[in-house]
């Protein structure tokens, strides 16, 4: 078995919540080039989070700044006693609520690139894979591809509400406490959100063929 | 089946795994888990699920979108900039307006005093001292205000006692009008130590000495926006480069850019200058930059 024992990860979140705390205290104070530092941190998990929720990347680059912008004017109303994340995706969640509602869907898109019709070719935008490719290193990336495509394709059979749940918990490795104070909901509801949707995304990945290992 | 003996459920193993149980709970499970073997296979099943997912949503990012994330931070960067300029410029407002309220206040009172109740005050000696010294044949008045605390000044008094009153005046409109100069400039208002030392100067310069000429008052403000302006100008080139390296990953730029900012601009720039953020966490992106280069 390996798991941590108990309260390691707890207390390593709670140093890094003091961290935290002290860094916001100080661009509170003043000194407001500290912000790029939170940037920096988070600005790739809350891109991602908010690209689970919208679909485009687009429009999920513009819910990331947009957070970002509104918890710098508010960033003395922060409370350390969550995590700076909490409180930031609570933020662009609201920003791209905002923009489902406005487009009248809230259908989650697929996650990574619109697939390629041939699946030889590379994903626009990105280069292709280097042409001397090792055969286990090709053997890896196909693996990768299937394992990604199988996740995509269970998440997607998820309700709305579950598979946020689900992300934040093992796509961000948010606590069932820090889910809660993102999602305004109460921590009971998140467990039972959680319970069911692993217990489909387990059948689903199994029927897929991915497994633990 | 007493305490120990009670299988948790998979969101006790969840949270346990994760370490975000209560000690005394995180314990119990334990001590079930290391007696119960389909709960601790339960447990194993569970955390092996939890890693694939994980690695699951690895691979889902390593194919997927990459956006510009310089030009994200350079766009959060150039907001919140904006937003603190904004609220500065409001912060900034709050002691004019306070100044402007206590002179409107002081000049209230002064005219209270040194124009309006010395007829008041005389008429009210009149009807203490009788009909036969008034000069005029008003009624009686009441006595109200300050007539009652301040006896009426002799006329040469009166004089000496407007002086200051004028002096405050002139005090008031002259940091007006360096409120709004700081303001055309971009400057931050004065400390409030240095307000309170501007100010007694400024009551002595106003009592004692004339007010330097409108020629040399020109001359010193035109120094100092000529010295802002170059400043800025310096902090926008720097931006204007420092940004388009980033945005074509020109290392070599970068490191120019870099350089000119740490060697010339960052000992200098002025603090206040609105552009100043915007400037440091552009250098702070390109270290970063940098700082990832091979």
């Amino acid at each position: 078995m390996n798991a941590p024992p108990a309260g390691t990860q707890d207390r390593q979140g709670a140093d890094e919540a003091a961290e935290e705390a002290r860094l916001v205290r100080r661009i509170v104070a003043g000194e407001r080039h500290l912000y790029g530092t939170l940037v920096e941190r988070y600005q790739r998990r809350l891109w991602w989070g908010c690209l689970r929720l919208l679909g485009d990347p687009d429009e999920a680059e513009d819910a990331v700044q947009e957070a970002f912008v509104r918890a710098y004017r508010h960033l003395d109303e922060f409370d350390p006693t969550y995590r700076f994340y909490t409180w930031i995706y609570r933020i662009a969640r609201n920003r791209s609520l905002n923009v489902l509602r406005r487009r009248k869907t809230w259908g989650l898109v697929s996650l990574s690139r619109e697939g390629p019709d041939d699946p030889d070719d590379p994903p626009a935008g990105r280069a292709a894979a280097p042409p001397l490719e090792s055969g286990d290193d090709a053997s890896r990336r196909i693996e990768r591809g299937e394992l990604a495509a199988a996740l995509e394709a269970c998440r997607e059979t998820l309700p709305a509400d579950q598979r946020e749940c689900f992300d934040l918990r093992h796509a961000d490795g948010l606590s069932y406490a820090d889910i809660a104070a993102a999602l305004e909901i109460p921590a009971g509801t998140v467990m039972s959100r959680l319970s069911r949707a692993r217990e489909k995304m387990r059948a689903c990945l199994e029927s897929k063929g991915v497994g633990a290992p | 089946m007493n305490d120990a003996e009670r299988h948790p459920d998979e969101t006790a193993l969840d949270l346990w795994r994760t370490g975000e149980l209560e000690a005394p709970e995180a314990a119990r499970v334990e001590a079930h888990l290391a007696s119960c073997e389909s709960c601790a296979e339960r447990a194993a099943a569970l955390e092996a699920f939890a890693r694939t997912v994980a690695d699951g949503y690895r691979a889902v990012e390593e194919g997927g979108p990459e956006p510009d994330w310089a030009g994200l931070r350079s766009g959060i960067a150039a907001r919140t900039t904006a937003a603190a300029a904004g609220a500065a410029r409001r912060r900034a407002w709050l002691p004019r307006l306070a100044v402007a309220v206590v002179a409107l206040l002081a000049m209230g009172v002064l005219w209270e005093v040194n124009v309006r109740s010395p007829g008041e005050a005389e008429r009210f000696r009149r009807s203490v001292t009788g009909p036969e010294a008034a000069t005029d044949s008003g009624p009686p008045r009441v006595a109200r205000g300050l007539d009652t605390l301040v006896p009426p000044p002799a006329p040469a008094a009166a004089e000496r006692d407007r002086a200051p009153a004028e002096a405050a005046d002139e005090v008031a409109e002259t940091e007006i009008r360096q409120d709004a100069g700081r303001v055309a400039r971009n400057e931050a208002p004065a400390a409030p130590a240095e307000e309170k030392a501007a100010h007694e100067d400024q009551v002595v310069g106003a009592m004692k000495k004339a007010q330097p000429s409108p020629a040399a008052q020109a001359a010193a403000r035109g120094q100092l926006e000529a010295g802002a302006r170059f400043a800025a100008s310096d902090v926008r080139r720097f931006l204007e480069n420092g940004r388009a390296a980033l945005a074509t990953g020109d290392s070599a730029a970068a490191a120019e850019a870099l350089a000119l900012w740490r060697d010339t601009l960052a000992p200098r720039v002025d603090a206040d200058l609105a552009l100043a953020d915007t400037a440091r966490v552009v250098a702070d992106s390109l270290s970063a930059f940098l700082a990832r280069r091979p």
